[in-house]
């Protein structure tokens, strides 16, 4: 079925999408409490063609695509193509998501999920089956062994290559280049830009800014997000300590406070290999200051 | 109907835990019944009452061993539940399975699994009897016994459903003994084998249908429990006298009940899907 001539049905009824209705996920001061701490703290991004959301480990990425995939109760306002999410029922073709936990719905093989979903969402088995094939994952594998029996990157490849063929408007990729060889994330990434639909990535690996130079980037830290701003920009940009004028984006985290500003020269994003790293940068200014404190 | 009924009811049907559960310890009860509890005194009665000895003790045996296995796939499908409840939020949204959609193939193959195990059991008691004796005892009412076995799996499954809901509303996703619950209550019911409770047996999930799957196995008239108390039925049985219950379970009260609990478990498994809608509640399980 194509994605752009789909009817979408709500609890009050059915509604037809337009033909060519504006794709996109918008949230709103969203909240959520996992386990007693807030993990996302008032977000707000409108997600529209391709973002990255780029963000250390722990900073709520994925509860953010879990939380816009219906998985996770919240405060605030989640939309998606116009529509509030707690609306939203058999609205088959409008998202997408490679979060594993979505596919546990019946415990038989990797195979048969892949019909089952084929089956559910209208998804191209052949074209999933062919893009495993790409990321080196065969199809007798998937027909003997069940998801959670999958190795980690294979299970990743396996969700990622199914949300991709369902063809949704809107897809959703959790960490998708994770235990991927390079090659094999040139080959995802290529896919990625060819994709007609929203699409929305989390990673902390910043490679990406250089790879996919036209996306649009959120930064993610401690449950809030920054920007947007292109990939390209955030790639020269250099992380200046404190607060700067003229500068890309502020983020203000625990450990300290850190600007980007378009500039040659200086420690860049791409340069810390992963966002993990920004908080070890910090603490090392932090020392440096103390120590330099400590012997005056 | 979607893939799902089909996928659902093959992923109960080989799941490794359902497997072992279901078949593998059913096995080793069925064994336990024929070959050591079951004690037919030398000399052996004539072949007529021993066939009638054999068939009633089957009837016994399809019903409160199969108990134990639906019991225990009741156990599974609340496991499955659980570990499934994000999944369904997101395909409820997002796909062709509809939350009402979900809610009837999912109730079909959860039935269908709980018959399905529990046809197993009566066929491992008919072969190890046959393995034993020589003598094959085959339900005398198959149609009413699976009829029978069918109203279990409902009960079962909507027992099982408002275990998952009231765990996942508790936001404790990881009680044990709570999920345990429908074993348990098959292991209280098998303690009606001996016990007679009388009037009380109606007030009891399972325990009337049990005795209407002995009737509808073996013929005799189904009792409100205390089968092999004192030992009168081996007795009877022996000097070819017909069992005669102490006290007479009225099958259409024993229907009643069974609806009636039948009835009361949907209305709060529905009652609490509303509440928790759901989603992965083992998010807010304390930490």
């Amino acid at each position: 079925m194509n994605a752009h001539s789909l009817e979408l049905r709500v609890s009050s009824g059915f509604i037809s999408m337009p033909s060519k209705g504006i794709s996109m996920i918008t949230v709103e001061n969203l909240r959520v409490k996992l386990g007693g701490s807030e993990v996302l703290k008032g977000v707000d991004a409108a997600f529209r063609g391709k973002h990255v959301v780029l963000g250390p480990n722990g900073s709520g990425k994925t509860t953010l695509f879990r939380t816009i995939a219906g998985l996770v109760p919240y405060e605030g306002r989640i939309e998606i193509d116009g529509h509030p999410l707690g609306r939203l029922k058999g609205a088959v073709g409008v998202l997408a998501t490679n979060i594993a936990e979505v596919y546990q719905l019946a415990p038989v093989k990797a195979l048969e999920l892949l019909n089952l979903f084929s089956d559910l969402s209208d998804a191209d088995p052949v074209r999933a089956l062919a893009l495993l094939e790409e990321l080196g994952v065969g199809e007798e594998l998937l027909a003997k062994r069940r998801l959670w029996e999958l190795s980690a990157g294979t299970r990743k490849a396996f969700t990622t290559a199914l949300a991709l063929a369902v063809n949704a408007k809107n897809v959703l990729l959790d960490e998708p280049f994770e235990q991927l060889d390079p090659a094999k994330k040139v080959k995802l990434a290529s896919e990625l830009e060819k994709y007609s639909g929203v699409v929305v990535m989390n990673t902390h690996e910043t490679w990406v800014l250089e790879a996919l130079p036209d996306w649009e980037v959120y930064l993610a830290f401690e449950g809030r997000l920054h920007g947007p701003v292109t990939a390209q920009k955030l790639e020269s940009a250099a992380i200046v300590e404190g607060r700067s004028d003229g500068a890309l984006l502020t983020i203000e985290t625990r450990a300290g406070c850190f600007s980007l500003v378009e500039s040659e020269g200086g420690r860049t994003l791409t340069d810390l290999l992963t966002l993990d790293r920004v908080y070890e940068l910090l603490t090392n200014i932090s020392i440096r200051r103390s120590l330099r404190g400590g012997l005056r | 109907m979607t893939l799902y009924l089909y996928y659902k009811l093959k992923g109960l049907l080989t799941d490794r835990s359902g497997f072992f559960w279901g078949i593998v310890s059913t096995l080793f009860w069925v064994l336990m019944w024929v070959y050591v509890f079951t004690r037919v005194e030398e000399p052996l009665p004539s072949l007529d009452i021993l066939e009638e000895m054999l068939r009633i003790n089957a009837a016994l045996a399809f019903s409160y061993l199969g108990a134990l296995s639906m019991g225990s796939v009741a156990v599974g499908l609340t496991a499955g539940a659980i570990a499934s409840s994000g999944a369904v939020a997101f395909a409820t949204r997002f796909t062709k399975l509809t939350p009402a959609k979900y809610l009837v193939e999912d109730f079909l193959a959860g039935v269908a699994a709980v018959v399905a195990y529990a046809l197993v059991c009566v066929a491992m008691v008919v072969a190890a009897t046959y393995a034993r004796y020589g003598i094959l005892v085959l339900p005398e009412n198959p149609v009413l016994l699976v009829v029978y076995l069918a109203l279990c799996g409902i009960l079962l499954y909507w027992l099982s459903r408002t275990v998952t809901l009231s765990m996942l509303a508790l936001g404790k996703p990881r009680l044990p003994l709570l999920q345990m619950l429908p074993l348990f209550l098959a292991f209280l019911n098998y303690a009606t084998l001996w016990l007679d409770l009388g009037d009380r047996v109606y007030a009891l999930p399972l325990a009337p249908l049990l005795s209407l799957i002995v009737s509808a196995a073996c013929g005799i008239e189904p009792t409100t429990g205390g089968w092999l108390a004192g030992g009168r039925l081996w007795e009877n049985l022996a000097q070819g006298v017909a069992p005669e219950p102490l006290n007479a379970l009225s099958v259409p009260l024993a229907l009643a009940s069974t609806a009636a609990w039948i009835t009361a478990l949907t209305a709060v498994s529905l009652t609490l899907a509303l509440k928790v809608k759901s989603v992965a509640l083992e998010e807010f399980a304390p930490s």
